[in-house]
């Protein structure tokens, strides 16, 4: 699940240049909208793929009004300042929107499929199960986009040498806007899987949004598979350790993993360009 | 700050044009104005009685002008492969990007045999191979070339020429600007000598290679 939210947001760094702060806002949107579609009666699959579309154009807005006014700027650092200013601004906006409209209290959401699997000596709930499965899924299609499709080839193109991008006839602004249209879908569907497990409210995207960050710096920015093999990795650590161990003692070793990384190999543990 | 003052240059159709000069005279600067990486104060760029000056670049390239720049700028991590597709990108090369994948092999056999490999782990001589059929890739009309041969040993050298010569039996027109005049002038057929972004010199090739000024300044070597 973290490797989900991770690759959003190490698409969006790594191809648009920018910290989208609004991340773990654009999950918790996901499962708000997921969640009142459902209450609405719709089943879920259908809500949540009706989410990720709405999810997308949003991603698509935000590109558009948020980011890219500032494009005469691209490549400074003060470029990257007012993005991170501006998403946080966006986040704390579309949280307060959903506080109003929503109200505060955590809301437990129905799992979509109830029921257990059983593994040998393992139980997990068909809701775990299925959010793994659909989470490898989407990973999967996404790398697959990336690497052979015709947008696929001008992200990476895009990430790795800007200027001679555009001199191949490839407009800019589209692939920035169809990367953060990709990236909120992701989040989106990150909130909408977890949101049974974890019940919502108006802040749960800054846990998610913070693992996201750490998992990315991990990786190492701008190598997927990096990030994805740390969004396991960690995931991992914290199941395996939350059973062990309290949550604060998780939280320690995820963290100190992440400055011992970090002192070995400042790119992280995969990162083969320096971010 | 301004570097190019009161330059007027025309290319015709199906010609090969040479910008020569001193470095810092303003060659590069030409290019990259006329490929839209350059913003235009004063002056226009016309292309096929249509103004271009100030596109953005992505739409220079639709329109059918493609530049090779001076620093390469080859996709690094993209397999030598990758960075061809990549030079297809725009709407009216993208169909044909098989076809011309080929055309391209078969201009530079070597890049079939290194397609799979990264192309930041080619050498100068490949890359610079790469460089100019990602740039055919986008089935120009007309093709600039900056410093094509900067760096390269004297044999590829001559392989450049030798292209270049081959694209422009293929109908392309071709804009290159070279610090070296005594390479180019042979095989252009107009030239333009720039010094501190102003052109001091104009003509055939051929007239410009006997004349005595030119001899002095850039034929010494």
């Amino acid at each position: 699940m973290y490797a989900i939210m991770a690759l959003g947001f190490s698409l969006i760094w790594g191809i648009v240049g920018v910290f989208n702060f609004a991340h773990g806002a654009t999950y918790m949107l996901g499962a708000y909208i997921s969640f009142t579609l459902i209450t609405w009666g719709l089943n879920a699959s259908l809500s949540i793929s009706i989410m990720i579309v709405i999810m997308f154009i949003l991603g698509v807005l935000i590109e558009r009004f948020c980011i890219r006014p500032f494009s005469a700027y691209r490549g400074t650092s003060s470029y990257v300042m007012n993005c991170v200013i501006v998403t946080l601004a966006l986040a704390i906006a579309i949280e307060t929107a959903v506080l109003l409209i929503y109200g505060g209290e955590f809301k437990t959401v129905n799992p979509f499929a109830p029921g257990v699997v059983v593994l040998g000596d393992f139980r997990i709930s068909n809701q775990m199960f299925y959010s793994f499965v659909i989470g490898i899924l989407s990973i999967v299609a996404i790398a697959l986009f990336i690497e052979y499709t015709r947008i696929g080839l001008a992200m990476r193109a895009l990430a790795q040498e800007p200027i001679a991008a555009s001199m191949m006839g490839l407009n800019p602004n589209a692939i920035y806007s169809i990367t953060f249209g990709i990236s909120s879908a992701l989040a989106g569907l990150a909130g909408a899987l977890l949101a049974p497990v974890y019940s919502i409210y108006p802040s749960v995207g800054w846990v998610s949004f913070l693992y996201a960050f750490i998992v990315v710096i991990l990786g190492g920015l701008g190598s997927m598979t990096g990030v994805v093999a740390a969004g396991f990795l960690v995931g991992i650590i914290k199941s395996v350790g939350t059973i062990w161990l309290s949550g604060q003692w998780v939280m320690a070793i995820i963290f100190g993993s992440l400055i011992l990384v970090l002192l070995v190999r400042p790119r992280g543990l995969f990162g083969t360009r320096v971010g | 700050m301004q570097a190019l003052h009161g330059v007027s240059l025309g290319v015709e159709k199906e010609s090969i044009t040479a910008i020569i000069g001193h470095n810092g005279g303003g060659k590069s600067t030409t290019l990259k104005s006329v490929a839209g990486l350059i913003k235009v104060q004063g002056g226009r760029i016309t292309f096929k009685d249509r103004e271009i000056s100030n596109m953005p670049p992505h739409e220079v390239v639709i329109e059918g002008i493609s530049l090779i720049p001076a620093d390469r700028k080859l996709f690094p991590y993209l397999s030598a492969r990758d960075n061809l597709r990549m030079g297809a990108f725009s709407n009216r090369a993208w169909p044909r990007r098989d076809g011309n994948l080929e055309m391209v092999y078969s201009l530079f056999p070597k890049l079939l045999q290194l397609q799979n490999k990264e192309s930041r782990t080619l050498s100068g001589g490949e890359q610079q191979m790469l460089i100019i059929g990602r740039a055919l890739m986008s089935e120009p009309e007309v093709l600039m070339l900056d410093e094509p041969t900067a760096g390269l040993a004297p044999l590829l050298v001559n392989r450049v020429f030798e292209v270049i010569k081959d694209i422009r039996r293929r109908n392309v027109t071709i804009l290159v600007a070279e610090q070296s005049a005594a390479k180019i002038l042979g095989i252009v057929d107009m030239a333009y000598v720039m010094e501190n972004g102003q052109i001091v010199l104009q003509g055939k090739s051929r007239e410009l290679m006997d004349n005595p000024l030119v001899v002095e300044a850039y034929l010494r070597v």
